[in-house]
């Protein structure tokens, strides 16, 4: 059975433009092609043809929701090749596993030329969920993370003398940590008050930022990946703890264990 | 033998070291910390054949305040410098610095001219550095600035360069944990307010600018410009390094001595 997990990811094979594939794609849209510049939507079809992850095994999936940016044209001559990773994972209220994805097409030399992200369905059958507690975001996740946090000497000192709520917002899913003297009271969708500042970013940088190599959480924050709504005064004086909770969050993707 | 001394320069009763005889080298330090940051290289330089001096910018390290306070303009540090150059009676030295040290070396370059045997601007672009004006602003007063000594130590271990192991990376943030962060911080607004771009043709010296490929202070292609716009440049960009090489790089010396070299040969390519 195919074990989803966040942070997995697949790369396709490189695949060349050619005329041909222009001409066949303009016949089959009705439109004209020009300067061996692929019209826009060429990309989500490539992306397509490259995501073959059923023919190596895979299960079989449908594509429920789609977002699709554009950052050049694709050019007769382009060598792709499509990055997927996995971001998240819920359920459908029919039992199937939605699995969130981030799709890029890259060229040879690195360079990002479509990007996008999706949600898919598997059916339950042919899939195992990843364990809830490494899904960013989610309710399990944040309670394990709580957890984690009680047992680290660093977050108790840095946030003994501290009364407020950390939100924590990962694409559209935001948790909020209810936080009192050097422990984390309450973990929940919304805290009575709100949350004193909330840091959010998609759920590609939460992903990118929890299984990469180290924690870069002051470098993706200096770049801009991050943003933070509400006390911005807060949220500078617990620069330490946010390294803290970060290098704790980063502990609960390396332990998922999977159905 | 490095020699300690105080000086008094423009004003400011300065702390500046110095070590070894021959060709003079001024080495500046980054925003809101010292001339210890050219510890590990002071000693070596001198014995490849230098006189390197070494001091501590009004407000920095030893070095008592200026007389007007904190200094927010990096042009008033390059003109203490050229002060600098004179009291301890360098002629045509060499100027090397970095961050905000590489900027007033621009700056000095464009000052002074044939009067210096070169420039090396590390971890530098000429025109005004990317950081919120407002933000430094309201954080000179110390109730605005909360957890300041933690996110210095974070912000340099985020800039420390890839190539550069974890201890060291680590020692170089808790060196700079040290800084008065008002001093810091007025250096910072300096960075983000001072511009040289409109000088740059008019640099007589040749100069070398240098870039980490790991630097999220200044982009490699901004560095890069800053070199081709300046007559006699040559440009370096160390890869797995990031914004403050002279910390970074083991043996910092011989590749400063490298780069030296090529500034006094004539006309050098770009």
């Amino acid at each position: 059975m195919e074990r989803f997990r966040i942070g997995q990811r697949f790369t396709s094979a490189s695949r060349s433009v050619t005329r041909e594939d222009l001409a066949t794609f303009a016949r089959w849209e009705g439109l004209r092609v020009s300067d061996g510049v692929a019209p826009a939507a060429f990309g989500v079809i490539l992306a397509a043809e490259l995501d073959r992850s059923e023919d190596q095994g895979g299960p079989p999936y449908r594509v429920l929701e789609s977002s699709w940016s554009y950052h050049r044209p694709i050019r007769v001559g382009d060598a792709l090749r499509l990055e997927v990773t996995i971001t998240g994972c819920d359920s459908a209220d029919n039992g199937e596993r939605v699995i969130h994805r981030h799709l890029a097409l890259v060229t040879d030399g690195g360079e990002q030329v479509q990007a996008g992200t999706d949600r898919i369905a598997v059916s339950a059958g042919h899939s195992g969920a990843p364990d809830p507690r490494s899904v960013i975001g989610s309710l399990d996740w944040a309670a394990a993370l709580a957890e984690l946090l009680s047992r680290d000497a660093r977050f108790r000192s840095a946030t003994d003398q501290w009364d407020g709520t950390i939100g924590l917002r990962c694409g559209d899913r935001e948790m909020q940590l209810r936080i009192y003297r050097g422990r984390v009271i309450e973990t929940a969708r919304r805290t009575p008050l709100g949350a004193t500042f909330t840091v959010a970013a998609s759920e590609l940088t939460w992903t990118e930022l929890l299984t990469g190599p180290r924690n870069d959480f002051m470098r993706l924050a200096m770049r801009g990946r991050f943003s933070v709504i509400g006390n911005g005064y807060e949220y500078l004086r617990l620069a330490k703890v946010l390294s803290v909770l970060v290098d704790n969050a980063r502990l609960l993707t390396e332990e998922g264990e999977y159905r | 033998m490095i020699e300690a001394d105080y000086r008094d320069v423009d004003g400011t009763r300065a702390y500046v070291e110095q070590a070894g005889t021959g060709t003079p080298v001024v080495c500046l330090h980054t925003a809101g910390q010292s001339g210890v940051q050219w510890r590990d290289t002071i000693a070596e330089l001198a014995s490849l054949g230098y006189r390197v001096v070494v001091p501590d910018l009004p407000d920095h390290g030893r070095s008592e305040p200026a007389a007007g306070g904190p200094i927010s303009d990096l042009g008033q540090y390059a003109a203490w410098c050229e002060r600098l150059i004179d009291e301890v009676g360098l002629r045509r030295p060499f100027v090397v610095g970095c961050s905000i040290g590489g900027k007033i070396a621009l700056d000095l370059a464009a000052r002074m001219g044939s009067r210096l045997a070169g420039a090396v601007a590390m971890a530098a672009a000429a025109g005004n550095g990317t950081v919120n004006l407002g933000a430094l602003r309201r954080e000179l007063e110390d109730v605005s600035a909360p957890s300041r000594s933690e996110r210095t130590y974070l912000g340099t271990l985020a800039v420390v360069g890839s190539a550069v192991p974890t201890e060291r990376a680590e020692l170089i943030a808790s060196m700079h944990r040290r800084e008065d962060p008002v001093v810091s911080t007025s250096d910072l607004i300096g960075w983000g307010s001072h511009d040289v771009r409109a000088k740059l043709a008019e640099i007589s010296c040749p100069v070398r600018v240098v870039a980490g490929a790991d630097d999220l202070w200044i982009s490699a292609d901004d560095a890069r410009a800053t070199a081709a716009s300046i007559p006699r440049c040559q440009f370096t960009l160390l890869d797995g390094i990031g914004h403050y090489p002279m910390e970074e790089l083991p043996d910092f010396a011989a590749v400063l001595d490298g780069w030296l070299s090529a500034l006094e040969a004539p006309r050098e390519s770009r």
